[in-house]
């Protein structure tokens, strides 16, 4: 017999066995970077990060199922019986299965980091799985490789795969484990100080001296399963020990007669059938309620290594969730299984419940216990308000919907897929993606938690109204096509509403943006892009910049202290002395200014000397100035804040105690700047047009002309789609400012038109009563009042100021007339002397 | 020939062969130099162990009915005809043996056993052909 | 010449029942030996040992002059083992999974194996998952055959296979016993055991309560009814070396299963008062088969009682035997 025929052929043979989960892991795996790379920048930053995730999941995975594939589902064909009659030495055997599942391994490992690189993963820092993320990929590495001999073991000893899987998770923890007691020995130091690159070390260290202790007992293990089978050992009467006495006798039923009801026996049935299964499944969930438990009633700084143990029995939890769910429809719920009460005609709803009982009853039971604990500790309470618990408590419900989503989806992924090593993979992974999918939809898309739960009732409903056929064996058109529908209806059914909310979001008609494009065309054409930015003067008591920031030199200090001027309006507001420029405001600097100008005013009031009014003239001619050039800009903000100044202006011009000083020049400038009504509106109207164009034509919404997301506009629109409607949203707006303009023409009630307003940009302030628009805002009498809305278009349009500043106007042309009609009379005078 | 072999009849299956080679032989289907299958070749036919048709040839050959010639197999001998009708005759008296047996055992007397024979030849007589004698 | 299969003393015991107690068998080169034995008799017990699956609890064995238990690969080597309901790759299909098999034997495996594929007209690019159960028996014979090995072992190769399968498979194995092989069979189909085998062994009770061959057994055991005119009359003792092994009552007529019968004791029992009539027939290997597997046969002496839990009981045999101790039947009887 040839040596090398002979390896070759157990080569050949394992390889066409592994390679269907290599490829379905890489597909799986490709899909979800495509689907995360796609929709990456919809994501928020928590899904991100948890994207970095995958690419050390996927050989994770398949570290675990390569020896259900390869040993167990060897066992349960009995094909490795038939293999072992013919004359092949057991070495052979054991070890091409393991040189096999090594170089899948080393597959996955490089296959997921090309899709790492291809995808553009970065480290990545912070976000919930900050502490797992911080040990290196290259214990992972080592890690798997342990695993996959772990599972070996486990695959040899047991015979049926479940088991096997179920146990491999204890002992992939044992590294774990082992460095946390080693840490926690008095004369290694404290837990608490050893950082986690020290820690990965360690377990780095120790997983290296595992690996070849579980290889060698996986192989042990091997040997033994395919050697003759020793003969048990009988007791002889010497043998009984006293404690057979009280050992109850052996029964195979659980009582005299059957169960009343038939869920019982199903029931019983699913916890027997397997019974370290039902602990093994049972047990992570408990340690991960108690991990739970512990992250939010803790009070006070988790070690980051506490942190990961408890992160890792929360997961751990949540793949047991997901392999209860598996559990449903394998093993003794596989379809040619279930077929055993088929032809006994028990009806596929019974048995539907009989095989979900002991899973929905045992995740009610955890969330329960977790209720239960948490009502009897109560809400943790510290004297230190900023010492709260990491997680903040969360409802029965949620915690049962979670529960609820993870095992729907396992179940029906396990009905679908009948092979178990596949199903046992896909479905944590699938119900994860679904969970991340619905938590997205709820939380950043904003789509109502009623629809969320409708949703997750599908594969329920989906795997209810299949069971007929699938426990006759049936896998027709028609339950191919319920399993096709339920599917795409789970992946798509999240984004409807979105899509419903944005397709009915407010938007500018295409008859008006037809209307309304070549005039914005035009004037966008015809303005000048150019601009001047306001800025202070200069306050720097430096005198030159090269020296470092904080340290200053006294003595000029001092003397640039001196040199600053308070009252001048350089000092508040440089713009620059070319008069044609567009002007782009700066909410503080203008604010400043007309503080500053009142204050100016006040003084002149207290002390009407020559200076003082010099001043104030200096500052209310540089608002005026101000206020022509912002009209030319063709930014609606401008617009906005130089009906701010003006406003001021109008404020200020029409009060009493200016009136000595209606005469002055500036005071004539100011007057005509606030009476442009006309020119005001077709500046207000050029300046929306021009930003609502330059908006439509940039790809990316730029805050310079039209309106970003991080505006406050459309508040209530959920983060996560606001930017794709935010375009639309201001074209609506615009339209409805222009409309306002329109009506104001025409002479119409403006009231409904700025409710509207205030509806449309996402009712700022509350009530229109309390908002921007209403008669009592801000826009009233004081200025400067407080809450006075910026970022907001019209605020404050055809307010009394606008009539009043032309009123103003009008009044000084007739003063004008007057007096120049009384300087010529003035001679008359004269003459009368 | 065709050959049939009942294994639950009784009679040991090596005999049940020797039997009907006789008979055969008896009836000139077997004519003498004629050739017989092999061994192997029979066993397979009938599917019976090769050893039980080797017995039988064996017998077969030790009361002189067929030899083995070399490089060509079994064959009928010469002068078997005329063995193979002798013990015919004998066999066929074991038989008739057996049912006058039993026809004593139940009662009947000699007298009227005679009669129920007389009366079955007379019945069977000219309806069954002899076999014309041959060379 | 070395007997291919000889075991001494075999005992296998399980938790729940004893399998083998004390099995001796000896089987010769060029023969066929088949084993029968009721479900659950140990007759796969037996073969997974003969083959190196199982340790014994006691005794040994000895196939091919090779120890099972320390070379199990060399047993293997020499011997082809056809199971029912054989687990083969089914994702392979039948050309591959002959290369697959040949990679463990010597050259010319795979030669033969095609040959023997093609006699049966099976396709050699057809997946073993679709292949009939016929089709995939003939598949494991092919397997086991193709490295002409000294011993065939086959552990109810036929059941629930058509008559032309089987009828296949006993060509095969006459041809091995023909071309001087050696055939271990364990069947149910007595019909076709009695046909082809040379030694019959049956394993009842953990023991093999006959192993002799065909022709001896068969020619052995008579069926004696005695037909009497009062159910009480008493039928004397047959003289040596006849022995009783089995006897019925039903009305006015009473069966005896005896061995070593001669026909002349026939004149003896009529001479008995109240005998009105006694008629012999020699017994089928099926009906030879049902007597020893019934209850209350006195089979042969075993070993001496081993301890086992509580006290063993043993019934008064049937009349006429002289009260043989016979702890077969009751341990048995205990599980």
């Amino acid at each position: 017999m040839n040596e090398t025929r002979l390896w070759q052929g157990l080569l050949w043979k394992e390889a066409k066995q592994v390679i269907p989960l290599i490829g379905m892991l890489l597909g799986v795996s490709a899909l979800l970077f495509i689907v995360w790379a796609a929709t990456s920048r919809q994501l928020n930053v928590t899904l991100q990060a948890t994207g970095d995730i995958v690419p050390l999941i996927m050989p994770a995975l398949f570290a675990a199922g390569a020896g259900a594939i390869l040993i167990s589902h060897e066992k349960e064909t009995r094909s490795l019986n038939w293999l072992a009659s013919l004359p092949i030495p057991i070495r052979p055997i054991v070890m091409t299965k393991f040189v096999v599942a090594f170089a899948g391994l080393m597959l996955m490992w490089l296959g997921c980091w090309l899709l790492g690189i291809l995808a553009g993963l970065d480290g990545g820092n912070g976000g919930p799985l900050a502490e797992l993320k911080q040990i290196h990929p290259a214990f992972w590495f080592l890690h798997s490789i342990y695993v996959l001999l772990c599972g070996f073991y486990t695959a040899w000893r047991n015979k049926n795969a479940f088991p096997a899987l179920v146990w491999i998770i204890p002992l992939a923890l044992l590294p774990f484990l082992v460095v946390e007691i080693w840490h926690a020995m008095p004369f290694i130091g404290s837990s608490q100080y050893a950082d986690v690159t020290q820690k990965t070390w360690v377990m780095g260290i120790v997983t290296a001296l595992a690996i070849p202790i579980a290889g060698w007992f996986a192989y042990r293990a091997g040997r033994r399963e395919l050697q003759a089978d020793e003969p048990e050992r009988l007791l002889g009467r010497d043998g009984l020990h006293s404690a057979d006495a009280w050992r109850p006798p052996e029964t195979s039923a659980p009582s005299e007669l059957p169960f009343r009801n038939s869920l019982t026996s199903l029931v019983w049935q699913t916890i027997h059938s397997s019974r370290w299964m039902s602990i093994g499944l049972s047990v992570p969930l408990l340690a991960g309620a108690l991990a739970w438990l512990v992250l939010t009633n803790h009070l006070g700084q988790i070690s980051s290594w506490l942190m990961v143990a408890i992160q890792v029995s929360i997961g751990l939890s949540l793949l047991a969730v997901s392999w209860l769910g598996v559990a449903v429809f394998t093993g003794d719920g596989s379809s040619g299984r279930l077929k055993f009460l088929a032809d006994r005609g028990v009806s596929p709803h019974r048995a539907w419940v009989g095989r979900h009982w002991f899973g929905v009853s045992l995740l009610c039971g955890i969330s329960l216990l977790i209720l239960v604990v948490q009502a009897i500790l109560g809400t943790p309470l510290s004297p230190d308000a900023y010492d709260r618990p990491a997680v903040p408590e969360v409802s029965l419900l949620t915690i049962l919907a979670v529960f609820a989503v993870v095992y729907g989806v396992s179940q029906w992924t396990s009905q679908l897929v009948p092979m178990l090593a596949a199903s046992a993979f896909l479905a944590p992974v699938l119900s994860l993606v679904a969970l991340a999918m619905l938590i997205n939809a709820g939380v950043g898309n904003g789509v109502r938690l009623g629809w969320l739960l409708l949703i997750a009732v599908l594969p329920f409903a989906a795997t209810w109204w299949t069971m007929h056929d699938f426990m006759d064996g049936r896998r027709g058109w028609k339950y191919w096509s319920t399993m096709v529908v339920a599917g795409l209806l789970f992946s798509l059914l999240p984004s409807l509403p979105v899509w419903i909310a944005k397709s009915q979001f407010p938007r500018m008609p295409k008859e008006r943006v037809a209307e309304l494009l070549p005039e914005a065309r035009r004037l966008s054409k015809a303005s000048s892009m150019n601009f001047a930015s306001m800025r202070m003067g200069d306050l720097d008591l430096r005198d030159d910049f090269s020296n470092r920031l904080g340290e200053v030199d006294g003595e000029t200090a001092v003397q640039r202290f001196h040199q600053r001027n308070y009252a001048s309006p350089d000092t508040w507001m440089v713009i620059g002395n070319q008069d044609d420029t567009p002007l782009r405001a700066d909410t503080w600097i203008i604010q400043n200014s007309l503080e500053m100008a009142s204050f100016t005013k006040l003084r002149w009031k207290q002390n009407p000397s020559e200076t003082s009014k010099e001043e104030l003239a200096a500052f209310i001619d540089r608002l005026t100035t101000a206020a022509r050039r912002l009209r030319l800009s063709v930014r609606w903000f401008d617009q906005e804040m130089a009906d701010y100044v003006e406003e001021w202006l109008v404020n200020n011009l029409s009060d009493k105690a200016m009136q000595p000083l209606q005469s002055e020049p500036f005071f004539r400038r100011a007057a005509e700047q606030v009476a442009a009504f006309d020119d005001r509106q077709s500046a207000r109207r050029r300046a929306l047009l021009v930003s609502w164009h330059v908006d439509l034509e940039l790809s990316e919404h730029s805050q310079w002309y039209g309106v970003s997301a991080n505006d406050d506009w459309f508040a209530r629109v959920p983060l996560n789609w606001r930017a794709s409607i935010m375009q639309k949203g201001f074209g609506a707006v615009v339209d409805r400012c222009l409309q306002i303009q329109e009506k104001q023409k025409a002479g119409g009630d403006l009231e409904p038109e700025f409710r509207a307003l205030h509806e449309l940009v996402g009712r700022p302030g509350g009530d229109f009563e309390t908002g921007p628009y209403s008669d009592n805002a801000s826009s009233g009498q004081n200025t400067l009042h407080p809450r006075r809305f910026y970022g907001y278009p019209a605020v404050s349009w055809f307010e009394p100021w606008e009539t009043e500043g032309q009123l103003i106007w009008q009044r000084l042309q007739t003063k004008a007339q007057t007096e120049t009609e009384s300087e010529s009379n003035v001679p008359t005078e004269e003459e009368v002397q | 020939m065709f050959f049939t072999v009942d294994p639950s009849n009784g009679v040991a299956i090596y005999s049940q062969i020797v039997r009907q080679v006789k008979f055969a032989v008896a009836e000139q289907t077997l004519r003498p130099g004629q050739l017989l299958p092999s061994v192997r070749q029979l066993s397979q036919q009938l599917a019976v162990n090769p050893n039980t048709v080797a017995r039988a040839f064996q017998d077969l050959q030790s009361e002189g009915v067929i030899e083995t010639l070399r490089g060509r197999g079994v064959v009928v001998c010469k002068g078997a005809v005329e063995r193979c009708r002798k013990q015919r005759q004998s066999l066929l008296a074991e038989r008739l043996s057996a049912v006058l047996t039993e026809a004593l055992q139940a009662g009947l007397s000699a007298k009227e056993v005679r009669k129920l024979v007389d009366e079955q030849l007379r019945t069977l007589d000219g309806t069954i052909e002899a076999i014309a004698e041959l060379q | 010449m070395n007997p291919v299969i000889s075991t001494d003393q075999l005992t296998m015991r399980f938790r729940g029942c004893d399998a083998l107690l004390g099995v001796d068998l000896t089987i010769q080169p060029g023969t066929v030996f088949a084993l029968l034995g009721e479900n659950g008799a140990g007759k796969t017990t037996l073969i997974r040992i003969l083959t190196g699956f199982q340790k014994p609890t006691s005794g040994s064995a000895c196939v091919c002059d090779f120890d099972p238990l320390k070379q199990p690969l060399e047993v293997r080597r020499r011997v082809g083992y056809v199971s029912d309901n054989p687990a083969l790759y089914d994702w392979m299909t039948v050309g591959q999974i002959g290369w697959f098999t040949a990679s463990f034997y010597p050259d010319g495996f795979y030669d033969a194996y095609r040959e023997s594929v093609a006699k049966y007209e099976i396709p050699e690019d057809r997946k073993i998952r679709v292949l009939s159960k016929g089709q995939r028996a003939k598949i494991a014979l092919s397997l086991a055959l193709a490295h002409d090995p000294e011993l065939l072992i086959l552990d109810e190769p036929t059941s629930g296979l058509d008559p032309m399968v089987r009828r296949e498979f006993l060509e095969s194995m006459i041809g091995r016993a023909a071309s001087g092989r050696t055939v271990f069979l364990s069947s149910h189909q007595i019909n076709e055991v009695e046909r082809v085998a040379d030694t019959i062994g049956i394993l009842h009770n953990g023991k093999l309560q006959a192993c002799e061959p065909l022709n001896d057994l068969k020619g052995s055991m008579t069926e004696l009814t005695v037909s009497l005119d009062d159910p009480l009359v008493q039928v004397p003792t047959l003289p040596e070396p006849a022995e009783t092994l089995l006897e019925e009552n039903q009305g006015r007529q009473r069966r005896f299963l005896v061995r070593n019968f001669d026909p002349s004791m026939i004149s003896f029992i009529e001479s008995a008062s109240g005998v009105v009539a006694v008629r012999d027939r020699t017994m089928t290997l099926e009906e030879i088969f049902i007597a020893h597997t019934r209850k209350g046969f006195a089979g042969p002496p075993g070993p001496p009682p081993e301890m086992s839990r509580g006290p063993s009981e043993s019934p008064k045999p049937s009349t006429g035997d002289g009260g043989r101790e016979s702890e077969v039947v009751t341990s048995g009887e205990q599980s």
